[in-house]
């Protein structure tokens, strides 16, 4: 039994009493927790993976792998997209959130919870190094944090951090740190995570901007040799990585930047490259599973599509109801996805399977009961209005299904999709706002202001940041501008829980609080597809494309 | 002659700086907010107006565009918004890379497409000068990307003859491994300029052959393969070689969609980014540069038909 499974015995059964591993139970099924249960499904299990290579003579090989382009540079201060796969590779963290789900130790021994969970004490081990030779110390951690909380370095995880406020983060001594937050998180310590992928440990003093991804001296398994931005990264293992076990069994590592997934597959059919780690269920079913391990990894992360609940046309919850019925998530995820995601109920709730309600009705195509709603809402005939979005593979279908669906209860959909890198010319621009009751940014096509729009979000591995940011009235990506009393209060049941039961109350509040108001149309979760050679063993991937190397090779 | 050249350099000067007033005017009209861009979703609206007032975008538009030219004058070609590094450096790298896949392909194209158009010139009319012909004019209108493809699955997928990528793995980039992975790109660019160069050599060689000088070697007892090589090449290929001076820039700056398919991290892999990302700083002066690439070729490409023909000297000096 895997240790996600194992975890969720526990908490379901409860077998065992509440410890360091288990203190959310939402924490059993995280994004990658959840995946692991596919893995077993599908029976790709890295588990089984490297079990079969265990006894497979050392050879040392040049391990190139295809990633995504990045967005920016691959600096802990300016994060994003792409350059995940480099930090997850040089960089440290407090905690490592591994494959499979669990919490493990890493800079952090330990770490416990006191004040209800407001108050969060860590332990640190001092045998880690940088990668320039100094030692990596309590003040280095603090530096770290409250870097990313200084608003001069503009950090783009200072967003993670947000329960922190600088100064709060207190040394006492040299492997003893405590963190003392604003309000109670008991999911903190998947903040500190590597899932939090900026949040790695920098040198004190060192800046987290561009400039460190010139030497990126980092803590992390892989030592960076050359970079060249958007291109490719040459890394060689960490010999002095304090875990001997985790130390990468391969000469090197060459990460190469390619437009897209699809465009590496010649190169892992030929041999090229060995490993992809996001690919498209139509462009992996072209790879034999003979020459290949295709690991699926089930994701929270997915399309959330918004209606706007405080101008508009959806203002009626009666509306949005109806559109949601119209939308037949089993044949999109079949007929288009290629069964490459799970359903999902128009809440962020049912990917994490220790604490989701399973007695909540799934909403099913509806179109009698759609137009009906709409009927009652005095829009028997529909309406026009325009969707937003931007190209991306998945948004691009959705939208196109979208306007089909709905054209059948009468509402007109134009599509406005925002044809720039990341949606970053129309869709993501926008001014930020707390989404303050009344307030009604103007709808300029952007993401946060438009009336329909979908965007995407990646995997996490608790719900909080998309309950937080999205779903609570004063979020800053509320992008519905939902003000909902009973989606207010049932997360901040979630956030304050602790006991696995309280989690699931918490949780089912929440779904029947999302289904009652559908402020987002939350079709599917995506399914994660990764294709490793054979030939190779001890890479893996977490559900947002980090790289695991656990310390074998082929 | 003198009078010309000096003409044409200074009308490509004027050029040049035409090239930058359009290149900087016509991104600034780029939609999208470049500050919150560059720093993010969560980026503080302080953070924003801070990051405005670095970049000068603070400014007005005009002040912007002689802030950036008198910077590029002294050498300083800015930093760039997405990775924060200098543009130089994030230049340097792409721009060798392209002028070796130009190089490689030139090796490549223009011996075979000279070699191509004098065969199909000396069987003119034949089954072979036919082949050749509509041959490389059909592989032309197909275009790079496609054949790329065609390749990558031919010769790189089922035959496993070349390497799918162009550039080789780290520690492997020896002179004749690199020359290796970059065969297939350079074939993909000989099918779509093979008959546009091998059709101007043919008709070179086809008037050369016709001409009186031809008559007389073949007359004085030259064969006919040795007067074409003595005296016809030379004669012949001065226009082709105008014209593949003409595609130079094309080799260097316009192979975005090889450089994609073939994963190789070249200029114009890196004009795409910059453009999607609205990495002004780089986008400016990667067209600048391009445009210079361009600008220069041409006039290599003016004064060799100008040497080749003294009635267009005659016409621009006039």
């Amino acid at each position: 039994m895997n240790k996600i499974n194992e975890s969720i015995e526990e908490i379901t059964t409860g077998k065992k009493g509440f410890n360091r591993r288990h203190f959310i139970t939402g924490a059993a099924a995280t994004a990658v927790g959840a995946s692991a249960l596919g893995l077993a499904a599908c029976g790709n299990s890295p588990d089984a993976a490297q079990d079969s290579v265990a006894d497979a003579p050392a050879e040392l090989i040049r391990l190139r792998i295809a990633t995504q382009k990045q967005e920016g540079p691959a600096a802990p201060w300016m994060t994003k997209g792409g350059s995940l796969q480099i930090l997850s590779c040089v960089s440290e963290y407090l905690i490592w959130l591994d494959p499979l789900g669990s919490l493990e130790p890493a800079i952090a021994t330990e770490w416990k919870a006191t004040d209800s969970g407001k108050t969060w004490t860590i332990t640190i081990r001092t045998d880690v190094t940088f990668h320039d030779g100094s030692p990596l110390t309590a003040d280095d951690i603090i530096y770290t944090f409250e870097s990313h909380l200084d608003e001069a370095s503009a950090s783009q995880s200072a967003a993670l951090l947000g329960d922190l406020k600088s100064g709060s983060i207190v040394k006492v001594d040299d492997t003893t740190i405590v963190f003392n937050l604003e309000k109670v998180n008991a999911n903190f310590p998947y903040v500190l995570s590597n899932t939090s992928y900026g949040l790695c440990i920098i040198k004190s003093g060192e800046k987290g901007d561009a400039s460190w991804a010139t030497k990126m001296n980092g803590a992390g398994p892989w030592v960076m040799v050359s970079h060249t931005e958007g291109d490719r990264t040459l890394l060689t293992p960490n010999l002095n990585y304090y875990d001997a076990a985790r130390i990468p069994q391969y000469e090197s590592m060459e990460q190469i930047q390619y437009v897209s997934a699809a465009t590496a597959l010649p190169a892992l059919k030929t041999g090229e490259i060995e490993s992809i780690s996001l690919l498209l269920a139509a462009d992996a079913a072209t790879l034999s599973e003979s020459d290949f391990t295709l690991v699926k990894v089930p994701t929270c992360g997915g399309l959330h599509l918004h209606m706007r609940c405080d101008i508009g046309k959806f203002v009626d919850k009666r509306i949005r109801q109806a559109a949601a019925l119209t939308i037949d998530r089993e044949a999109f995820i079949d007929g288009v996805l290629l069964g490459a995601a799970e359903i999902a109920n128009d809440s962020v709730m049912e990917s994490f399977k220790t604490t989701v309600d399973t007695s909540v009705p799934q909403r099913m195509p509806d179109i009698e009961a759609a137009k009906a709603l709409m009927a009652e809402a005095g829009v028997p005939n529909g309406f026009d209005v325009v969707l937003n979005t931007w190209k991306r593979d998945d948004n691009d279908k959705f939208a196109q299904y979208v306007k089909t669906a709905w054209a059948q209860i009468g509402i007109n959909v134009t599509l406005e999709i925002d044809g720039s890198d990341g949606g970053a010319s129309v869709f993501y621009t926008y001014v930020p706002y707390p989404a303050v009751k009344g307030e009604s940014p103007e709808n300029n096509g952007s993401w946060l202001a438009c009336e329909v729009g979908i965007a995407e979000w990646a995997g996490r591995a608790v719900p909080d940041p998309y309950l937080v940011r999205e779903w609570r009235s004063d979020g800053d990506w509320n992008a519905a501008h939902v003000n909902d009393a009973d989606i207010d209060a049932a997360i901040d049941m979630w956030t304050s829980a602790i006991t696995p039961t309280d989690k699931k109350a918490a949780s089912s509040a929440i779904q029947k609080a999302s289904l009652e108001a559908t402020p987002y149309i939350v079709a599917y979760n995506e399914t994660r597809i990764s294709a490793t050679s054979n030939k190779i063993a001890g890479l893996l991937y977490n559900a947002q494309g980090g790289v695991y190397s656990s310390g074998q090779s082929a | 002659m003198l009078r010309f050249t000096l003409k044409r350099i200074g009308l490509s000067f004027v050029t040049l700086f035409l090239v930058a007033l359009i290149v900087f005017f016509m991104t600034h009209i780029l939609p999208g907010d470049l500050a919150r861009q560059t720093l993010g979703r969560d980026a503080l609206e302080e953070s924003v107006k801070q990051f405005n007032i670095k970049n000068g975008f603070d400014k007005p538009l005009l002040t912007q565009f002689f802030i950036w030219i008198t910077n590029l004058l002294q050498g300083d070609l800015g930093v760039s918004l997405r990775y924060g590094n200098s543009v130089s450096e994030l230049l340097a790298k792409p721009a060798i890379k392209s002028a070796q896949l130009a190089i490689v392909s030139l090796f490549i194209i223009v011996p075979i497409s000279v070699f191509g158009g004098v065969i199909a010139a000396m069987r003119r009319g034949k089954f072979t000068d036919r082949l050749i012909t509509i041959g490389g004019l059909s592989a032309a209108v197909i275009p790079e990307f496609v054949w790329s493809v065609i390749l990558i699955l031919a010769f790189g997928v089922s035959f496993r003859i070349f390497p799918v990528s162009a550039f080789p793995a780290a520690g492997t980039g020896t002179f004749f491994n690199s020359i290796y992975h970059l065969i297939m790109p350079s074939t993909a660019l000989l099918l779509v300029l093979f008959g546009y160069i091998s059709r101007i050599t043919r008709a070179g060689v086809v008037e050369a052959l016709e001409s009186d000088y031809m008559r007389t070697a073949v007359l004085k007892g030259h064969s006919r393969g040795s007067a074409v090589l003595r005296h016809v090449l030379r004669n012949a290929l001065l226009p082709t070689i105008a014209v593949i001076a003409s595609q130079i820039p094309y080799l260097v700056g316009g192979l975005v969609a090889v450089e994609l398919v073939f994963a190789y991290p070249g200029f114009g892999t890196l004009l795409l980014g910059a453009v999607n990302a609205r990495d002004f700083s780089v986008l400016q002066t990667a067209v600048l540069l391009t445009g210079a690439v361009i600008i220069f070729f041409q006039l290599i490409a003016d004064l060799l038909f100008a040497v080749l023909n003294p009635r267009i000297r005659q016409r621009v000096t006039e």
